[in-house]
């Protein structure tokens, strides 16, 4: 017995820690709480196998740690790596929804990581300010001026921005939860500026730099969270003092006008205010009284930095707002490590009132309280003292700004872990959260529940579970800060359109995405792209599309061929015109050089009627010149087969053409084998065999008999013996990544149109073929046959016209010339390739400076919306409103001002994240159509093969 | 899976079982304890998860995952066969030329491996700021390389095994099995004690005994353990410490240094916990080990201090490192210099980051005012008498204080403010709580006692029953989480 003592005792401790862990005793008796609440096997696994979160790191609750919550080199969490597939159907949207298409894949993602985390949408509360007359209800609530103001905004009526000031703690000095906020309402209703930003990051040493400006290390910092006495401070709790030469440069990010807010004192120095290195104002700060002062500086146009200077003796700055001066919204996001109700208390009064009072908010949002439980915990504060304190505040801020709505929030979940390694609610939270809910509907504040929206007591540790906490247990990630900006957001929204006329600023006439009838129009397409992903080697899907300039910058369909490629498998680039250098082929590793005398001409310099390639151009070259269009630059294109094909113009007049590819010639038999007419050349599809295996399998010459191993296909067409006519000359290659040259051997000119390559079997292929300026009537112009000829090599499934845009710009746009111009060119997209589909993509929404600086909508925009939308279902064709997934009528005034901007300041254009966004909506749309009704195709194609 | 956590316990208890199961096989009970290290080790990688994932289907295992999420693991696994290797090479050959190279791969492979995982990023980041400001701009970006757990204390012992088996003091007589074993037992794996070869690699052949008295005192020692980490090191450091060095700025001079004193105390016990528990955990499996710390406070002078202060890394450095560059063998200038190398470098040992660099440094400038001193004097004091105590003590203390300033504080910067507020002398206290205070009073008198009451304690647990201990335990336990249940925190030196 004595022998194993310490194996008895082991037991023996094990047993009564076990035993005492079942025996019905308060929580504190047992050792090990958790063996009771769950099944004794699974805590047993729990102790074993350690909790999946690492150990916590030493961090303060509130500290500027804190701040760098949430590293930049975190991957994915499984709960977003969940939200992220689409494949999932979206939980319907809550509200009825306005921020345009492209933010409306991040709003599902959003909200299946909602569903995921057992989080939910919480409505504000809104006290009743003002009774009805007859005491049947209420005339005016919390947050009744914030949403007028703001649906004047949406309505073009209000000129001035809305201002909204967030205060909070840690988790608003990170701006993550606020910049997702931000970005909604500015999507909403237009960015009017970055708003308030500090000198330097108040703690300085941690933190994002998102809201500051890059300082030198000079300043010295005082804040309200300093338990010193801290002197002049107002609502943005910091002051930054620069004893000796110092300075802070701000990124100007489209603002007009810079607000700097400073302290004036008796020995105090001078401010030198420069934009982009132009000085523009020196401030002297120096008077007999310290007080509080403000300086607004217009900036000039294009300004990218402003930069703050002192001299001469010290300067105390709180910061500088940086605004447009137009409407829009301004969100101010001031946070304070460590900041709690009490901490805004210390401010002076006249201080604090003076600065919030200019900056004249609509709303102030409070976000305040996890410190205050923090404190609680530690009995350095009771719930009294967070009421009192919290009641005090709301005093000041009435007093200070009477006519700004106010809005308190709860605090969130926090978390410890105890020494069984489990993870408990930090105590006094709800506590805290009843206290300020009891202050805000006493105080006509409006409150938004954020503990209970999170998922109330222990959603801490569920969201670390689910990877969008810090293992600080107190700090969201910033995933999971995004989350919460979500869910506030769409609490805003919700209150708003609670409202009895919300302002909608979607158009009923113009509904987003895809028709159902849309969706029947696409149903062979569709089909198509099941039997290719079914088989990456089946049949290849190619869609066309033709456009003006949205379609010729590339960078709408280089997103669209990314997405879609990414599920279907690459096809290859396709179709490439002829021409000059361009820097926008790059992104799909193109590059086009000439060398020698070229013109290149299109069709909008020349009468209709003429032969053009595909995108209405042509490149004419001189005997000599030569011309090289590289696929895949810089790609391993594989080494599978394909076919690189050269589209020119072939007649008595024109010189004769040599072609290499790779550097070696190739040989043209095309001219020996001339003869055919467009009219009866052309397979539309290569011609197939039977291989082996029994799949089919493109037929190809016998490499074998040419030392050069190229070989011509058979050549597609010719249209007459002697009149110039177009010929594609087809190469059998192997992979994606391929050079090939055009050399004018003369006597006379040589005209190319452009080449294409294309896998044999398989992949997906879109075709960008788009000319700035052009609109379907100039299309339609284009010579017939060598149009259709060109087209029909092309073998298109899906034809997409994206025209629109041009047209919009016509005050005198007559409808039923464009109904015929887009019936013409249909029918000849049709003759080429018979049995291929059509969807027209509406204009995206245009507007226009007047004269006298205000913006209006282009003349036809809204008509000619309407009339595509018609067109299309008249001619069977799908319709997607580039327009309604920009967000509607004068969106394009919201995308310009956002930063980064996603509409052109041309206000007719796109930016290259615009595009994208615009890019990710439509291939979303599309994807979205194949997957609903992939289902749907599988079983009436399982019935079809059973039969009745 | 922390030490002083259920977890650690609960496998602790298994792991004991299974061994003493088959305690007289020599092969069996060395598995049992390296499978047991591996999956110790292997829980604070993502293998857990994968693993559980696996088991519900949910994943789709891929070698090269498994592979790189145990990437740790393998990288002992390199060193031990490295290591191994040129054990068998110097057990081959007498000739000196090719031990000498065959221990330099050893030292320069491990220490290679060291540099890169630990101070690559740091070296890197420091030339690219040296090139740019000589106006040789170099576009720098981390190589975010993951330092493997417990990868310092590996590569020094490993080192001290070839080291030894070099110079003699070490037969090779040890198979690769158990060189691995000694580089990954678990007891010793993350933050040492860093136990040479004499004290575990040459016993795993003995059969091990436990004597009923020798088990009673490695629970007691690992209750101990537990007590001066959650009792004390976590309570000050939740209660003062990190709200204080988070922001300097919110509190006043007296509480800054009340934290200072705080961060001293908590650091202690929190290591010496954590090595009481290790010691425990080793002795449980028959294998006691040397002690690591020895009332470092109460030293006299900075000498005195590294020698009661993390024992096993200033007798390592000392051995391996001070010894072989001449020691105080030399000339007075070199000896000056060889005592400010090992302290720089054992400084800078302690994490990535230049700060760590300065605290060794800071160190080693005292203690060479300290030998100068002596120097002058013409030798070490033979006794101090009371005054000359309270006033050694005294500096030594503070110097140990003010410089733990740099050791805890993110950054330099936050140091400077931290010693600026310091300097603000304002007074007032109302920032630590009763909780702190006794918690620092506990710690006081603890430290103060004689080891003769530590002793008494533990023999008056062994003469206890088994029953009684088990109660003594559970009561402990239950005690520990009521004061523990705010916040449970890792040990301080696993970050390094």
């Amino acid at each position: 017995m004595k022998r194993h003592a310490t194996g008895i005792t082991l037991a023996l401790t094990a047993a009564l820690a076990v035993g005492l862990s079942f025996a019905p005793l308060p929580d504190a008796w047992r050792p090990i709480p958790s063996l009771s609440r769950e099944a004794p096997l699974r805590t047993l696994a729990k102790a074993v196998l350690p909790d999946r979160s690492r150990a916590p790191d030493t961090l303060a609750p509130d500290g500027p740690g804190a701040l760098a919550a949430g590293p930049s080199n975190e991957g994915p969490s499984a709960l977003e790596l969940e939200a992220e597939d689409d494949s999932r159907p979206a939980p319907p949207l809550p509200v009825a929804f306005t921020l345009g298409a492209p933010e409306a894949r991040n709003v599902r993602r959003l909200e299946r990581m909602v569903e995921g985390l057992g989080a939910k949408h919480v409505d504000i509360e809104e006290p009743c300010l003002v009774p009805a007359t007859d005491g049947s209800g209420c005339q005016r609530r919390a947050l009744d001026d914030f949403f007028a103001s703001l649906e004047a905004l949406q309505r073009g009526e209000r000129n001035e921005p809305v201002r909204i000031v967030q205060l909070g703690d840690s988790q608003i000095a990170s701006d993550y939860i606020t910049d997702t906020v931000r970005h909604r309402l500015e999507l909403r209703y237009r960015s009017a500026g970055p708003g308030f930003l500090f000198v330097d990051r108040p703690t300085r040493f941690a933190g994002r730099k998102v809201r500051t400006g890059e300082a030198t290390e000079g300043w010295e910092i005082v804040k309200l969270t300093d338990k010193k006495r801290s002197g002049l401070l107002g609502f943005s709790g910091v002051r930054f003092t620069a004893t000796d030469p110092q300075r802070t440069t701000f990124k100007v990010r489209q603002a007009r006008f810079a607000d700097i807010s400073f302290v004036t004192r008796p020995d105090g120095g001078k401010l030198d205010v420069t934009a982009d290195g132009t000085h523009l104002s020196s401030l002297l700060t120096r008077f007999s009284d310290a007080a509080l002062a403000h300086s607004r500086i217009a900036l000039p146009p294009g300004a990218r930095t402003l930069t703050l200077d002192t001299s001469g003796g010290a300067v105390s700055v709180f910061g500088v707002a940086l605004e447009t001066g137009g409407p829009g919204v301004v969100y101010d996001s001031v946070g304070l490590p460590g900041a709690m109700y009490e901490v805004y208390l210390r401010a002076p009064e006249a201080t604090f009132n003076a600065q919030l009072r200019h900056r004249d908010p609509k709303l102030v949002v409070l976000m305040l309280g996890g410190n205050e439980a923090y404190e609680m915990n530690r009995g350095w504060q009771t719930i009294d003292d967070v009421r009192r304190n919290a009641a005090a505040f709301i005093d000041r801020l009435h007093a200070a700004v009477p006519k700004s709505a106010c809005l308190m929030m709860a605090p969130m979940d926090a978390g410890t872990r105890t020494l069984g390694g489990d993870i408990e609610p930090r105590p006094h939270t709800d506590e805290v959260a009843q206290a300020i809910r009891e202050v805000a509907l006493q105080k006509g504040c409006a409150y938004w529940d954020l503990y209970t929206a999170l998922g109330g007591a222990g959603a801490a540790g569920r969201w670390l579970a689910k990877g969008l906490f810090n293992q600080d247990l107190i700090h969201p990630l910033p995933k999971g800060a995004e989350v919460i900006g979500h869910l506030f957001d769409f609490a805003l929204e919700r209150a708003r359109m609670s409202r009895p006329h919300p302002v909608i600023t979607e158009d009923d006439d113009d509904p987003p995405g895809l028709s159902a009838a849309s969706r029947r129009a696409l149903a062979q397409t569709m089909a198509k792209l099941d039997a290719l992903e079914a088989d990456p080697r089946g049949e290849r899907v190619t869609i066309v599309q033709l456009g003006a300039s949205h379609t010729a910058s590339h960078l709408f369909t280089d997103e669209v061929r990314a997405q879609l490629t990414k599920t279907f498998g690459d096809g290859g680039r396709g179709y490439i015109a002829a021409g000059r250098p361009s820097p926008r082929l790059q992104r799909a590793h193109v590059e086009r050089t000439l060398q020698g005398s070229w013109e290149v001409v299109d069709a909008r310099e020349r009468p209709p009627g003429e032969p053009f390639g595909l995108t209405g151009a042509r490149a004419v070259g001189q005997p000599g010149a030569s011309l090289t269009i590289t696929f895949g630059a810089g790609e391993d294109g594989g080494d599978e087969p394909a076919t690189l094909s050269v589209y020119l113009l072939e007649g008595p007049e024109e010189g004769r053409h040599r072609i290499t590819i790779d550097g070696r010639r190739v040989p043209d038999f095309g001219r020996e084998t001339a003869g055919l007419t467009g009219e009866r050349s052309g397979r539309s599809r290569p011609e197939r065999r039977a291989g082996a295996d029994g799949r089919l399998r493109p037929m190809r010459p016998d490499a074998g008999a040419r030392p050069d191993g190229f070989a011509p296909l058979a050549p597609v067409s010719a249209t007459a013996a002697t009149a110039p006519r177009v010929r594609i000359l087809r190469y059998p290659v192997k992979g994606t990544s391929h050079t090939v040259e055009v050399t004018n051997e003369g006597p006379g000119p040589l005209t190319v149109f452009g080449a294409s390559l294309e896998k044999d079997e398989g992949g997906l292929v879109y075709d960008a073929l788009g000319l700035p300026g052009a609109t379907a009537a100039l299309v339609d112009g284009y010579d017939r046959a060598a149009f259709v000829e060109q087209l029909r090599a092309r073998r298109a499934d899906l034809y997409v016209l994206f025209f629109g845009t041009n047209e919009s710009a016509d005050p005198s746009l007559d409808v039923d010339a464009l109904a015929a111009a887009h019936h013409s060119l249909l029918t000849k997209l049709r003759s080429a390739s018979p049995g291929a589909e059509c969807l027209l993509i509406g204009p995206t929404d245009r507007l226009e400076r007047r004269p006298d600086g205000t913006i209006a909508e282009a003349p036809s925009n809204t008509r000619v919306v309407k009339a595509l939308r018609q067109i299309a279902q008249r001619e069977g064709c799908a319709f997607w409103s580039a327009r309604a997934a920009m967000g509607g009528p004068r969106s394009m005034a919201r995308w310009q001002s956002l930063s980064p901007p996603l509409g052109h300041d041309d206000l007719v254009h796109l930016t290259e994240d615009g595009y994208e966004a615009l890019a990710h909506a439509f291939g979303d749309e599309l994807l979205a159509v194949w997957r609903d009704g992939a289902a749907e195709r599988s079983g009436a194609a399982q019935a079809k093969k059973e039969g009745p | 899976m922390l030490f002083h956590q259920l977890p650690f316990l609960v496998f602790l208890g298994l792991t004991f079982g299974a061994y003493w199961t088959v305690a007289r096989w020599k092969w069996p009970r060395l598995i049992v304890l390296l499978v047991a290290s591996l999956a110790f080790y292997a829980a604070a990688t993502p293998l857990p998860l994968i693993l559980s994932q696996w088991i519900e289907g949910r994943l789709q295992v891929r070698l090269t995952e498994v592979a790189w999420a145990g990437r740790p693991l393998l990288i002992f696994l390199a060193i031990a066969v490295v290591d191994h290797l040129c054990v068998l090479g110097m057990a081959r050959t007498g000739r000196k030329g090719l031990r000498k190279l065959l221990v330099a791969v050893s030292v320069v492979s491990n220490l290679g491996l060291l540099s890169l995982f630990k101070y690559g990023d740091l070296f890197y980041s420091t030339t690219a700021a040296l090139l740019e400001k000589a106006g040789v701009p170099i576009h720098y970006e981390p190589l975010g390389l993951l330092l493997p757990l417990g990868l310092s204390f590996v590569v020094f012992r490993a080192i001290s095994v070839t080291v030894d088996v070099y110079r003699g003091t070490t037969k090779p007589t040890f198979t690769f099995f158990e060189h691995l074993l000694y580089l990954l037992f678990f007891p010793l794996l993350v933050s040492g004690p860093i136990v040479r070869a004499r004290d575990l690699l040459d016993r795993f052949d003995a059969r091990p005994t436990l004597d009923p008295d020798d088990g009673a005192r490695a629970l007691f020692r690992i209750a101990a353990g537990m007590v001066k980490k959650l009792a004390i090191a976590d309570v000050i450091a939740g209660g003062l410490v990190d709200q204080v060095f988070a922001n300097p700025t919110h509190y006043t001079s007296a509480e800054c240094v009340m934290a200072a004193i705080g961060y001293t105390v908590q650091l202690y016990f929190d290591f010496s916990g954590y090595s009481d528990i290790a010691i425990g955990a080793s002795a449980l499996f028959g294998f006691p080990l040397p002690e690591n710390f020895n009332k470092p406070y109460l030293a006299r002078n900075l000498f005195e201090f590294w020698n009661r202060w993390h024992i096993s890394l200033s007798s390592w450095l000392r051995d391996y490192f001070y010894i072989p560059l001449g020691g105080n063998r030399v000339s007075r200038p070199r000896a000056l210099f060889n005592l400010m190398m090992v302290m720089v470098w054992g400084g800078l040992w302690h994490g990535a980051d230049w700060r760590f660099m300065y605290w060794g440094g800071i160190h080693g400038i005292a203690l060479c005012i300290t030998r100068i001193g002596w120097w002058i004097k013409g030798g070490r004091p033979k006794s101090y008498g009371f005054f000359g105590s309270i006033v050694g003590w005294t500096i030594t203390f503070t110097v140990v204080v003010a410089t733990r300033i740099i050791f805890r504080a993110p950054s330099m910067a936050v140091a400077q403010t931290f010693y600026r507020t310091i300097l603000d002398f304002t007074p007032g206290l109302a920032n630590v709580s009763a909780m702190v205070w006794a918690a620092l009073g506990a710690a006081a008198v603890l430290h103060a006692l004689p080891h003769r009451v530590f002793d008494g304690a533990s023999r008056f647990f062994v003469w206890l029953p088994a029953p009684a201990r088990a109660v003594a335990l559970v009561a402990l336990a239950l005690g520990l989480r009521q004061l523990a249940q705010v916040e449970v925190r890792p040990y301080i030196y696993f970050q390094f």
